[in-house]
């Protein structure tokens, strides 16, 4: 066994993406000389709201070995099958971004190709109809995949919608009992060497001086010491996602819990619906300089589907990200690191991301600013790759009703996007990548859902009959609804698995 | 939709014109394309000598045409291969082998060159290839397709086809007559262009003209017409890949061929031999008038062939499509020809335009193009930049800077065993991690996970695989054993 320099991980920030660290790191880490600890201050507030997630999450939780039902029941958390649009290409428009690929393919040929061709002799039906995740959600419907690969039921995935201070307080448990230790406090000076900057310590107002190997930054948009110590440039991405400011407020859900998060077009922005157990969450993301918080407020209000549960949090914010989150000895993961408007529930992925790569390149035999180039060059990868993709949540619009849309139907676009776009509106093709989280059937949901159609389709598929192609087709939609009608309510099935209380 | 089909001209007599054919007739409607091929101009003999080697991609591309391994088998086109053994590449005398399919597997989430990484810092000496199945096949001269069954180490094999590349274009070529695609072919006199600078048509020796709306150049050498009407640009890698002359000649055997291509470094360039059915095509390459004693003393006279490794800048421009070592020209020593080949043909078959082809069809195509070859390259260099070979002609490597891609990942590598794959990237980090073993790189740390495992557990683990392998090839047959079987199938 190599010398093992790294004997203690200081993690400074509680909050999601501080506890989904030591999580993390206390239980693969368990076997190796090296102590996890964490700071957090109770007077100090997260951002952490109603969080909606990706599939991935899962991964995370199964890696962990936590118990799905006691993980909902501790954060009340539902099931997730996608995200419904509202209004974004037009106001009346709606779509689904279900977790879950559209079709299959035929003859070699991606099943989209062949749904162009009938689209555009208007023998095709909405593209949803031909994905089960869709029509379910649509229904209120949700049970787990099953595991028999030829079943239609086992061709899509999930992930949750919960309450992030619960998950947080559930794996500060799960951290404590496997060894984290947690400090109380705030920090109030830090300890730095001279030359190369590293953080040796910190001192906590208590007095107490913490000294580690390693700091992980989860100090939210703060970025104690990535940004106020180390300095590392945030790169501002506002050029291209030029919303700044969000209320969130939770309100009193309604009887049918939704399988999945709304995000609703809105005058100068959009706002988010998020139904856990115990009550729906909301939020107005917007742009500051196209609505006042006066009136981003009224409006989030205005609109509850029942009585709000608590006073309206207002936060601020930039797009962009560090372009060195890992500097010196100290790596910020969650908000520190950057930040990208939670559209597509982003937000946790990337602190997962973060966690995934740091394991990978953990320095325990020794430093290497190659880690630091390494996990850098993976993540901004990532990071441009989601901001792509929300970008072209605004850019393709048609909406022309707002100063705020018409600024962000017309704005130039980063070049990597551009290309993409013009390849799917010419070709129906999206352009393929190893890296980047978004795979093509969330392209499609989007670029499709918003109107962008392309001018051809794939020449390959037409080796197949008009006649059968459009027989195919019917019966894969007809699958798919016999499926969805198949599966219980998500109440009926969560009121299952969880024992929760139906009679409430 | 009622564009009057594509017509699309294939010109070239290769491997690489039998499969543009083959895959564009099968993949697309008549209404689309009308495909014809000018069996004209250009080259029949590969500068890499007749036999080619291919990744285990190549044998899905023919499953996927129908194209049945089997009758190839009894026309004589193919041999079957797990991957490629090569001596003199690190050190003096030794031999390593790059093997298809996996090589050990990851244990309890750690890649398994990270383990064994860990085992050597641990005084325990471990070489990855000892713990690929089909390494070991290839060793003792066996073959079998792989296993369903995911229990048997037979189930982790992989592998690919040495391909008499004459017969097998004739073989698809004949397919494609037979559906009368192939125009009669005098030399190519011409290329007429449009005012725009677009290929209109072939100007032919006894004066026939053959239009076209798509021009694909299959021709197999650089200098063709059709690439010059093409207006790309080569781009040299000769600083690199400085061999530029081959011989090539054939030498018939009853020997059992061996599984595997064997590409051995050689004083001033290399020698491969990649065996068949009762051949063996061997290639000695090396750098201009720097011709080695050892051409001479082949069984066969050799024929000589000049060449430039490199690429074009841009292998569609207008309506003209490049294709195979008209496009690329990259020494077999890693066998991806063929790979970048089909997978080119299935990016055109994807994008294969209506009428007028555009920008963005291009640009697609040309962008996995130039990645997929950069990254090929890459490979291929790393064997000449790496590894302790003496002599003259190799010290000029020592000190060469590697393109920074490969500098990267070379560096990522020493520095903590790991393997960053970017786009356009051919092959899978085992392989990459197999390629550093074998040139004697060594990371400097390890995964930290790794350390969580004990290392009698790992050793236990190790000697387990490694006996599975073991029993699972002691029953297979001889290589030469199993083509038999499948001829006499035939003829049963």
């Amino acid at each position: 066994m190599q010398k093992v320099v790294l004997e203690h991980i200081l993690i400074v920030g509680g909050g999601t993406a501080g506890w989904m660290t030591a999580a993390a790191l206390a239980h693969k880490l368990a076997l190796l000389p090296i102590s996890v600890s964490l700071i957090e201050s109770d007077a100090i507030g997260t951002v952490g709201v109603g969080e909606a997630t990706v599939p991935h999450i899962r991964f995370f939780n199964q890696t962990l070995g936590i118990n799905e039902a006691e993980f909902m029941r501790a954060t009340k958390a539902t099931f997730k099958l996608g995200i419904e649009f509202k209004d974004w290409a037009r106001i009346g428009d709606t779509y689904l971004h279900p977790f879950g690929s559209y079709g299959e393919q035929i003859a070699g040929v991606d099943f989209h190709q062949h749904w162009l061709r009938l689209n555009g002799d208007g023998s095709a039906a909405e593209l949803g109809e031909y994905s089960l995740p869709v029509r379910a959600a649509l229904q209120d419907r949700f049970a787990a995949p099953a595991d028999d690969s030829r079943s239609l039921l086992s061709t899509y995935s999930y992930a949750y919608q919960f309450d992030a201070g619960l998950y947080g307080r559930y794996l500060r448990k799960y951290a404590e009992a496997r060894g984290v230790r947690r400090f109380e406090g705030r920090i109030v000076d830090v300890q730095q060497d001279g030359d190369s900057g590293a953080i040796l310590e910190v001192r906590l107002d208590s007095g107490e001086v913490i000294a580690a190997d390693l700091f992980v930054d989860c100090s939210g948009f703060r970025g104690l010491l990535i940004d106020q110590r180390l300095h590392s440039p945030f790169e501002s991405w506002s050029q291209w996602l030029p919303c700044d400011r969000a209320i969130a407020v939770p309100c009193k859900g309604v009887d049918e819990l939704s399988p999945y998060t709304r995000s609703s077009a809105r005058g100068a922005g959009w706002m988010w619906r998020i139904p856990l157990q115990h009550r729906t969450g909301n939020g107005h993301v917007y742009c500051s300089s196209f609505m006042s918080d006066e009136q981003a407020e009224q409006e989030l209000l205005g609109q509850l589907e029942g009585p709000a549960l608590a006073q309206p949090n207002r936060l601020r914010f930039e797009a962009g990200r560090r372009t060195e989150q890992w500097k010196a000895n100290c790596i910020a993961i969650g908000l520190a690191s950057g930040f990208l408007e939670p559209l597509e529930s982003t937000s946790i992925h990337l602190i997962q991301l973060g966690i995934g790569r740091l394991l990978e390149l953990l320095p325990l035999h020794g430093w290497d600013p190659l880690d630091a180039a390494e996990y850098n060059r993976a993540m901004n990868i990532e990071y441009e790759r989601i901001r792509d993709f929300l970008i072209l949540h605004y850019c393709a619009t048609e909406r022309d009703d707002t100063a705020f849309w018409n600024h962000c139907r017309t704005m130039a676009l980063p070049a990597s996007l551009q290309e993409k776009i013009a390849l799917f509106r010419e070709r129906g093709v999206v352009a393929p990548y190893r890296d980047g989280m978004f795979l093509e059937p969330s392209w499609l949901a989007v670029y499709l859902g918003q109107r962008i159609v392309p001018e051809r389709y794939d020449r390959r598929s037409d080796v197949i009959g008009a006649t059968d192609l459009r027989a195919h087709l019917s019966d894969m939609k007809e699958a798919c609804r016999i499926a969805a009608q198949s599966l219980p309510k998500q109440r009926d099935y969560l009121a299952q698995i969880s024992g929760m209380a139906e009679a409430a | 939709m009622n564009a009057p089909a594509v017509r699309v001209v294939i010109v070239g007599r290769g491997i690489a014109a039998a499969m543009a054919a083959t895959h564009l007739v099968r993949s697309l409607p008549a209404h689309a394309a009308s495909i014809s091929v000018v069996a004209t101009a250009g080259a029949t003999t590969n500068p890499f000598g007749d036999i080619e080697a291919s990744l285990p991609g190549f044998t899905r591309w023919n499953a996927r045409f129908g194209i049945d391994e089997n009758e190839l088998v009894r026309q004589g086109c193919l041999s079957f291969s797990l991957g490629v053994a090569y001596s003199g590449w690190s050190t003096e005398g030794q031999t390593s082998f790059q093997p298809f399919g996996e090589i050990g597997s990851t244990l309890e989430g750690v890649a398994f060159h990270q383990i064994a990484e860990r085992l050597r810092q641990a005084g325990l000496p471990v070489r990855l290839s000892d713990y690929s199945v089909a390494a070991m096949a290839a060793q003792a001269g066996r073959f079998a397709y792989p296993s369903a069954d995911p229990r048997t180490p037979l189930s982790h094999l992989d592998y690919g086809f040495h391909v008499d590349q004459a017969r097998y274009a004739r073989l698809l070529l004949d397919r494609a007559a037979s559906l009368g695609l192939m125009l009669p072919a005098p030399a190519l006199r011409d290329v007429l262009l449009t005012s725009d600078g677009a290929i209109a048509g072939l100007l032919l020796e006894d004066g026939t003209q053959v239009e076209g709306d798509l021009f694909i150049d299959a021709s197999e050498v650089t200098s063709s017409l059709i690439a010059k009407a093409c207006a790309a640009s080569w781009i040299s890698w000769s600083k690199w890949l400085p061999c530029n002359r081959t011989v090539t000649a054939n030498r018939t055997t009853d020997v059992s061929p061996a599984p595997y291509a064997h590409v051995v470094a050689e004083a001033s360039g290399w020698r491969r031999i990649v065996p068949a059915q009762n051949r063996l095509a061997e290639t000695i390459a090396f750098c201009g008038d720097d011709r080695p004693a050892l051409a001479d003393d082949l069984d066969a006279p050799g024929v000589e062939h000049h060449f430039e490794q490199g690429r074009l800048n841009a292998a569609w421009v207008g309506n003209c499509i490049v294709i195979g070592q008209a496009a690329m020209v990259l020494e077999p020593t890693a066998p991806f020809g063929l790979e970048l080949l089909h997978r080119s043909l299935d990016r055109l078959a994807a994008l294969f335009p209506e009428s007028t082809p555009t920008h963005a069809e291009r640009g697609e195509f040309n962008r996995h193009f130039a990645e997929e070859a950069d990254r090929a390259r890459d490979f291929v260099i790393a064997r000449y930049l790496l590894g302790g070979k003496q002599g003259p002609w190799w010290e000029r490597f020592k000190q060469l800077p590697s393109p920074p891609e490969l500098a990267y990942k070379l560096a990522l590598f020493r520095s903590r065993g790991r393997i960053s794959l970017l786009d356009g990237d051919l092959l899978e980090e085992a392989d990459w991690a197999g390629l550093f073993d074998a040139q004697g790189e060594r990371a400097r740390r390890y995964d930290a996970l790794a350390d969580t495992i004990p290392v009698a557990r790992l050793e236990l683990q190790l000697s387990r695989m490694r006996q599975a392998m073991i029993s699972a090839i002691a029953p297979l047959p001889l290589h030469g054993e199993f083509l038999a079987a499948i001829v006499r199938k035939q003829a049963a």
